[in-house]
């Protein structure tokens, strides 16, 4: 009853002029962000963030946001117009989508996946709403120790799941927490790695790291790889986007498979909604009765892993608001600018700031619905918007990201290390280094020492510490186990490997 | 072995030396059983080489699995180095250009010289957007969200 009477007061927040307005902004933007390849959530969220340091908190969460699930839906549209992933979570719509787009049913697909993504999108944030208090009030047994133990379970969930090589996942998030210790340190007050700079003393801002490696790292792989977008000609009229019978029959379960498996995997820090639409493409493949449709354009294939994509960034809404927890790199973003507004994201957030935190997620409900009918009856008007030449919108970027990054800390300083930072994404990019997991280590460093000294000082320097409670041991447990547990599972599957090669 | 993980893998084996002689320096307890300012960066400097030792060791492995690993070229065709150096170049001016002129200035210069580059011939465009972006940055960022931007000698 209490949830209810604060997701009514979350609407009286969510419905005001103001948070309407920001709340639109952010899903045009994010559909208009998710649909361009080379922009994705995160840069959308980095490069948009400092203009919310002069709003109200509430306003600008609402407006970061829509941009993160609004690229959700955005990635769809260049996925099957254009077979361009706008996003990478889109990867697999691509696959089955643009095949339908050549057999003319583009509409279809664009129709069912804004559908699905509403259907996912709604459902997660119910999702959300249920588990995010008693989550919020498990954390609040939460010590010094079994905060760090929570943090590396994190990281090592980035490593362990990492689709990338879990050498280089672990050098991203070493160089990440090396770069947060630049400057004073927080509890001697001795200055570190900074080379004798007056402007490095107060650290860098992990914005200008984000904008830098998102923004201008993006911005330069863009242009190196010179981008283009070759529209497939299609009627998207009112007439001609709606499914038939069969198509929506064929699109239900893999809708409610792919809300359920993407929440859940969103949920999980480090998996995000790339993993939960491979798992949801893989999973309706299984399941299917044709699986041979896969591939020339199955619309299951597209349905699944859309809603799983959207209800996977409802999912990460719950270990970023209740553990203070990112589970993806543009929920990483958020959680840089929660502490730019002041605002400590955890267990206390809902009892200290329930208008931030219930306006959020009422935004969320009245975001899904205006997605849905942007995405249905407005992709003629996205499909013009992205034939703006790709240089003009990159060029913006640019500026943007120069603008963001002085307006941090009022210093040109800080634009050459955003610059520096996208340079350095530039060749994490070419050199096959993650970049989240960086970003994240940059925006959890600060905490991550903290917690982690406290704990051994009130230890005496004793690391028994982190296994010395329940919650403690039992996340430096399961940190072990997603470390190992993958590599064993890789190690088996290629000694299986080599031994069927063996044996024929 | 691709050459490329190879180089990264030394030059963060190098890295990782220097991060752990200067955290050493730093000091790695500040009194008895208290971390002090260098012990994390120590442990992150063993992780920094951990994951250096890890690249050389799956460039290796992925070396044996397939020996033309490595074989793909930096650049995507050789247009692409051209346009890289234009597109840093005109960051790089963007950005030493933003005191002396000031942020508005150079914004809309920055963007004069890169479209007139990639839009050529469409100069109503071009001077459309690079007019007409400095005007809404200042209602943006000065007049709504009260930031004061660097102005130039000529005071805006």
């Amino acid at each position: 009853m209490e949830t209810f009477e604060m997701l009514m007061r979350g609407f009286s927040i969510a419905l005001t002029p103001t948070n309407l307005f920001f709340g639109a902004i952010g899903c045009i933007f994010g559909t208009f962000v998710g649909a361009m390849p080379g922009i994705g959530a995160p840069t959308g969220i980095a490069v948009l963030l400092p203009l919310t340091f002069g709003m109200n908190p509430t306003s600008g969460i609402i407006m970061l946001a829509g941009i993160y699930y609004g690229s959700m839906y955005g990635g769809t549209i260049t996925s099957v117009l254009v077979n361009v992933p706008g996003e990478s979570a889109s990867v697999m719509t691509a696959l089955e989508g643009h095949k339908m787009a050549l057999r003319g049913r583009a509409g279809a697909a664009l129709t069912v996946s804004s559908v699905g993504s509403f259907i996912a999108g709604t459902i997660g944030v119910v999702g959300l709403m249920l588990l995010a208090e008693p989550v919020a009030g498990f954390g609040l047994r939460f010590g010094p120790a079994e905060q760090f133990a929570l943090f590396l379970f994190a990281f090592t969930s980035l490593v362990g799941f990492s689709s990338d090589s879990r050498s280089k996942t672990l050098v991203a998030i070493a160089a990440g927490l090396l770069i947060a210790t630049i400057g004073n340190d927080p509890l001697s007050g001795r200055t570190r790695f900074t080379f004798g700079s007056l402007d490095l003393m107060g650290g860098i801002d992990f914005v200008t790291v984000a904008v830098g490696i998102f923004g201008i790292g993006e911005v330069l792989i863009a242009f190196e790889q010179n981008y283009k977008m070759e529209f497939v000609e299609s009627r998207l009229g009112l007439r001609n986007i709606f499914p038939t019978a069969q198509e929506w029959a064929a699109s239900a379960w893999p809708i409610c498979r792919g809300t359920v498996l993407g929440f859940l995997v969103g949920i999980l820090p480090a998996a995000g909604a790339t993993v939960a639409a491979f798992m949801s493409y893989g999973v309706e493949k299984q399941l299917s009765r044709t699986p041979e449709q896969f591939g020339n354009g199955a619309i299951e294939g597209v349905a699944g892993p859309e809603a799983a994509n959207n209800s996977a960034t409802a999912g990460a809404m719950v270990p970023l608001l209740t553990l203070g927890i990112p589970g993806s790199a543009s929920t990483a973003v958020m959680l840089g600018a929660f502490m730019i507004w002041g605002l400590r994201p955890g267990p206390l957030l809902f009892s200290k700031n329930p208008d931030f935190v219930w306006g959020l997620i009422a935004s969320m409900y009245v975001g899904n619905v205006l997605l849905l009918i942007l995405n249905v009856g407005f992709i003629p008007a996205f499909v013009r918007m992205l034939r703006i030449p790709f240089s003009v919108l990159m060029a913006l970027v640019v500026v943007f990201c120069v603008l963001g990054s002085y307006t941090l800390g009022g210093s040109v300083f800080d634009i050459w290390v955003m610059a520096a930072f996208g340079v350095l994404g530039y060749l994490m990019r070419k050199l096959d280094f993650p970049q989240a997991p960086l970003v994240f280590a940059v925006v959890l460093g600060p905490l991550v020492e903290v917690t982690f000294r406290q704990a051994l000082t009130m230890s005496q320097g004793s690391a028994a510490i982190f296994v010395a409670s329940p919650i403690a041991v039992t996340l430096v447990a399961a940190a072990g186990l997603v470390l190992v547990g993958p590599l064993v599972w890789s190690l088996r599957r290629r000694a299986g490997a080599a031994g069927t090669a063996g044996g024929t | 072995m691709r050459r490329k993980d190879l180089i990264s893998a030394l030059v963060l084996l190098a890295g990782a030396v220097g991060v752990g002689i200067e955290a050493w320096r730093l000091g790695l307890w500040s009194g008895p059983g208290i971390p002090g300012p260098g012990f994390l960066p120590l442990l992150l400097a063993i992780g920094l080489a951990v994951g250096a030792g890890g690249i050389l060791v799956e460039a290796a492995l992925a070396g044996a699995d397939n020996a033309a690993g490595g074989g793909a070229g930096w650049f995507s065709d050789r247009a692409a180095i051209t346009r890289l150096a234009v597109l840093l170049a005109c960051i790089v001016a963007l950005v030493a250009a933003v005191e002396p002129l000031g942020m508005l200035p150079a914004v809309g210069l920055f963007l004069l010289v890169f479209l007139s580059l990639y839009l050529r011939g469409r100069w109503p465009a071009i001077l459309l957007i690079s007019g007409l972006t400095p005007v809404c940055l200042h209602l943006i960022f000065e007049r709504w969200l009260k930031f004061t931007l660097p102005r130039g000698f000529w005071g805006f």
